[in-house]
């Protein structure tokens, strides 16, 4: 008995279909189960502890500055990998960076008593201590580009990958010995210091939270600009689209891959100053932890989708201030849930919440 | 005529001198500080100005333009240098922002004492010793770039390929080992009161050039007989070693079991797995709590009595095998960086995990008294008895790794490194092979641990930390990746050497950061590549665009 050879082949491929939907039914499967776990440990929790709404409210006040830093650092993951396909693995220590210029041009103001001047004075130094900050983080950002990763552009990926680790401890490991193991702790100028309760709800809110929040509104809004309606935006969306094009349409490639690092290494270098300004800490691996968890908000949003990055970032903000009191942790696991939030991501909807499903084929 | 470019190298090579100075270079190394950079201008502007193909300078120009390098460097350090020291002589602190600048730095630069830098002693003398210094380094370097012409690269490369470089590869392996021996020779005085640390250097040269001797070996009768004596050699290196050296040797080896395998799922699958001391860790862990008194484990289950080195081994195996698996599936979708980035999330849990689950782990407590290996009522708890186990269980791992390497699987995984898609397409089941590549790392990790345990003793969280990975990743980069010589090289090179090197261990990760970068640009291939990734990343593959980014 001879087999018919379409009829053969039409089988391998409705067998592959089948396995293909049976993972898909068991991936499923294994959502839910997650989910019903999470909700149930929640109501539990929720039993045990009866934590008050003005608790709750003040949790999700902070995620959402949180994630107001996160997505200035998520932005600059998402820009560069939505052109170069690469994760810019020393990112965070970009933010690092932009902390300690913010830092010291932070005591050099209060040291001139810049920051207990009057308000326009104070809020100009504040200005200024975010725009050295950008400085930095630019001109590190341009620097590693050129020396760590332009000369790989073509090679194969795992190569940039690891260039990009060694520049992440490159750079963590000479600032600990530049700027030394103490950390630094900046002080807050008045102007930014204490807050505000809302009505008599109980409802405390910083102005440090307010500013960071504003600011980082601000700036996405200025990049959403940069990106959508200036001449070097529409050749950064062209470079994404494909290279060897643009390139033909007479597009600096070299330098519009250049102003992308300088573009995301600002939003960092910004992202460093406020994460200084809320965390009042910064040391040589303060840039690691945000960095991480930068990137994970940037793949939860869909990385090289530039809302994807601002949503997935707030969320991971509000998660990680949440998840702790809600699934009843102690709060030293909440680098422990920003991490299963990765992990569970990739792992249901690798294309982030907002990505394409084209993504899935990159990833 | 072109000295835009000496000033542009200038100015390069002013950033690269200043960031040595604010790493507190003049602090560790003292007066001999100018010499160190000036040794180091000389050897910027002969690698700036070299003559690259198809660009041809004139001589005048050449040493114009080291002189200018020379020049801009002085000039700027000098400039810092008065900066700084003025700041200082006035009270500031400058060591407040740049923690090496101290007034020992400054002093270190111009000659100067502490005392005299404080208070504001004229500097101008040092400085322009400085000065003249780099300048003169600079014009060394730009001249030395014209007595390198375009074939003395050439001669040197052929020499390795001579019948006369042949053996003297063969050679150099006993040349070392006589070295090594010499040192135990009464009377013989070499390297004074660091003479276990000269040795140890011969014993490192001694191994490597081992490595390179067997690669150079023509089939046959030849590699017979030097494989065979080198294995003699390594045999009773233990006994001639003290035990400082056999301290470092014993870690070197067990980072040659973590890094073989490593290099099966980076360096065959080509899986970047950022999270491996996961299963180091894993496996110390379990055979610390299932041997040591005091653990969780013995501590509730007295009747239980705990394991011995060699019934707890398959049982830390079997657990890092599981891990591995377990780690496995979540991630089997996932390609290249955000394979890197979510392993690198489960070393941290994995590492989260050890500190915060006090009850059971210890948390920052360790695991305390974890039992020796013992065989034939032989305690190999010390130094020497962990080499020897070590260089036994990487000699399995090695063997074990050829074999799997040669195997179908083998292929299988080479084939999903270099292209997933055309490997499913070619009936591969994706899903076990890589299932198989995380396992197969796992359990040689945690077999390492193991090992590791029962060498350290008492284990802590802190010994599990990312740098774990980082340098077990770096040393198969360094090494090659794929390569199982590669694997020892880079042990030696990153697990041994830092600990003769005691001075530089500071900046021990800074310099891996920047070897990491400049490996990728100039040798990816690493330093002992094996054939196939050296065809790879030579060859035309590099001027390739890698498929999967399109």
């Amino acid at each position: 008995m001879k087999k018919n050879p379409e009829q053969a082949s039409t089988k391998r491929t409705l067998g592959a279909l089948n396995r293909r939907i049976q993972s898909r039914i068991l991936i499923t499967a294994f959502g839910i189960i997650v989910s019903i776990l999470l909700v149930w440990r929640i109501l539990v929790v929720a039993q045990e502890t009866a934590y008050t709404p003005q608790y709750w409210a003040f949790q999700v006040i902070n995620g959402l500055i949180l994630g107001g830093v996160y997505a200035l650092v998520a932005l600059g993951y998402t820009l560069v990998y939505g052109i170069l396909f690469m994760i810019n693995f020393a990112h965070g220590e970009v933010m690092m960076i932009g902390g300690f210029a913010g830092f010291f041009t932070l005591q050099l103001f209060t040291t001139l008593g810049w920051t207990k001047g009057s308000p326009v004075v104070a809020a100009l130094a504040i200005l200024l201590v975010i725009i050295a900050g950008m400085i930095a983080s630019i001109l590190i950002g341009i620097t590693l580009e050129r020396i760590a990763y332009r000369p790989l552009r073509t090679a194969p990926r795992l190569v940039p990958l690891i260039s990009a680790i060694g520049a992440s401890f490159f750079l963590q490991y000479s600032a600990l010995r530049i700027f030394g193991v103490t950390p630094h702790n900046y002080r807050k100028p008045d102007i930014i210091a204490g807050g505000w309760s809302i009505g008599d709800t109980g409802i405390f809110v910083t102005r440090t939270g307010v500013f960071i929040l504003v600011i980082s509104i601000l700036m996405m809004i200025g990049l959403f600009i940069i990106v959508q309606r200036s001449k070097m935006g529409r050749a950064m969306r062209a470079v994404a689209e494909d290279k060897e094009t643009a390139a033909l349409m007479g597009i600096n490639v070299d330098s519009v891959i250049a102003f992308t690092f300088a573009l995301g290494s600002a939003l960092a270098g910004a992202g460093g100053v406020m994460f200084g300004l809320h965390n009042t800490v910064m040391r040589f691996n303060t840039g690691f932890i945000p960095g991480l968890k930068a990137f994970t908000a940037a793949v939860l949003g869909g990385i090289g989708n530039i809302p994807g990055a601002m949503l997935g970032a707030v969320l991971l903000g509000v998660f990680e201030a949440l998840g702790p009191s809600a699934l009843g942790l102690p709060t030293e696991y909440k680098d422990l849930i920003a991490f299963s939030i990765l992990v569970l991501v990739l792992i249901f909807r690798p294309m982030g919440l907002l990505g394409e499903v084209l993504a899935e084929e990159k990833a | 005529m072109r000295s835009k470019d000496g000033i542009r190298f200038g100015l390069i090579t002013f950033g690269i001198i200043l960031y040595l100075d604010l790493l507190g270079l003049p602090l560790t190394s003292g007066n001999s500080v100018t010499v160190i950079f000036a040794f180091l201008i000389g050897l910027f502007s002969l690698l700036f100005l070299r003559n690259r193909p198809g660009q041809t300078r004139t001589r005048s120009s050449t040493i114009v333009n080291g002189l200018l390098i020379g020049a801009i460097s002085g000039v700027g350090l000098m400039s810092v240098t008065y900066f700084f020291a003025s700041l200082q002589a006035d009270g500031v602190r400058v060591n407040q922002v740049f923690a090496q600048i101290l007034p020992e730095n400054t002093g270190a630069l111009t000659g100067l004492s502490k005392a005299q830098v404080l208070d504001g002693a004229n500097i101008w003398p040092g400085l322009f010793k400085i000065g003249l210094a780099f300048m003169l380094a600079g014009f060394l370097g730009g001249s030395a770039t014209l007595l390198f012409t375009e074939g003395t690269g050439g001669r040197v490369q052929r020499l390795g390929g001579s019948s006369v470089g042949h053996y003297v590869v063969l050679a150099l392996p006993l040349l070392f080992f006589g070295l090594f021996m010499l040192l135990k020779v009464e009377g013989v005085q070499l390297g004074g009161a660091d003479e276990n640390i000269l040795g140890l250097l011969f014993v490192f040269l001694f191994i490597s050039a081992s490595l390179f001797a067997f690669r150079d070996t023509r089939p046959g009768i030849e590699r017979k007989v030097i494989s065979l004596l080198l294995l003699a050699l390594i045999i009773i290196l233990p006994q001639l070693t003290d035990l400082f050296q056999n301290a470092v040797l014993s870690a070197v080896v067990i980072f040659v079991v973590m890094g073989l395998g490593l290099n099966i799922v980076v360096g065959y699958a080509g899986l970047l797995d950022l999270g491996y001391v996961a299963f180091f860790g894993i496996g110390a862990y379990t055979f610390g709590l299932l041997s040591a008194p005091e653990s969780y484990i013995l501590v509730n289950l007295p009747a239980f009595g705990g394991v011995t080195f060699w019934s707890g081994l398959p049982i830390a195996i079997l657990a890092g095998v599981i891990t591995g698996v377990l780690l496995g599936i979540p991630v089997l979708r996932m390609r290249g960086d955000y394979l890197a980035i979510v392993t690198l999330g489960f070393g941290e849990i994995i590492r989260l995990l050890f500190l915060n689950l006090r009850d059971y782990t210890g948390g920052p407590g360790g695991v305390l008294n974890i039992p020796a290996p013992i065989v034939f009522g032989i305690d190999l708890g010390n130094p020497k008895g962990i080499f020897y186990l070590g260089m036994i269980f990487s000699s399995i791992v090695a063997f074990v790794t050829i074999r799997l390497r040669d195997s179908r699987l083998g292929r299988s995984w080479i084939a999903l490194r270099e292209d997933e898609d055309v490997a499913q397409a070619m009936g591969l089941n994706l899903v076990v092979i890589k299932l198989l590549a995380f396992a197969t790392g796992a359990a040689f990790a945690a077999a390492a641990g193991a090992l590791y345990a029962s060498r350290q003793v008492n284990i802590f969280p802190d010994n599990f930390t990312l740098l774990v990975s980082i340098d077990v990743l770096s040393l198969i980069i360094i090494g090659g990746l794929g390569s199982i010589e590669g694997v020892i090289l880079g042990s030696i090179a990153l697990i041994g050497l830092p600990e003769i090197l005691r001075s530089v261990n500071e900046y021990r990760i800074v310099a891996f950061g920047a070897l990491l970068v400049v490996m990728m640009i100039l040798r990816p291939e690493g330093l002992l590549p094996s054939a196939r990734r050296q065809r790879e990343l030579r060859g035309e593959g590099i001027a390739e665009q890698p498929t999967s980014s399109e």
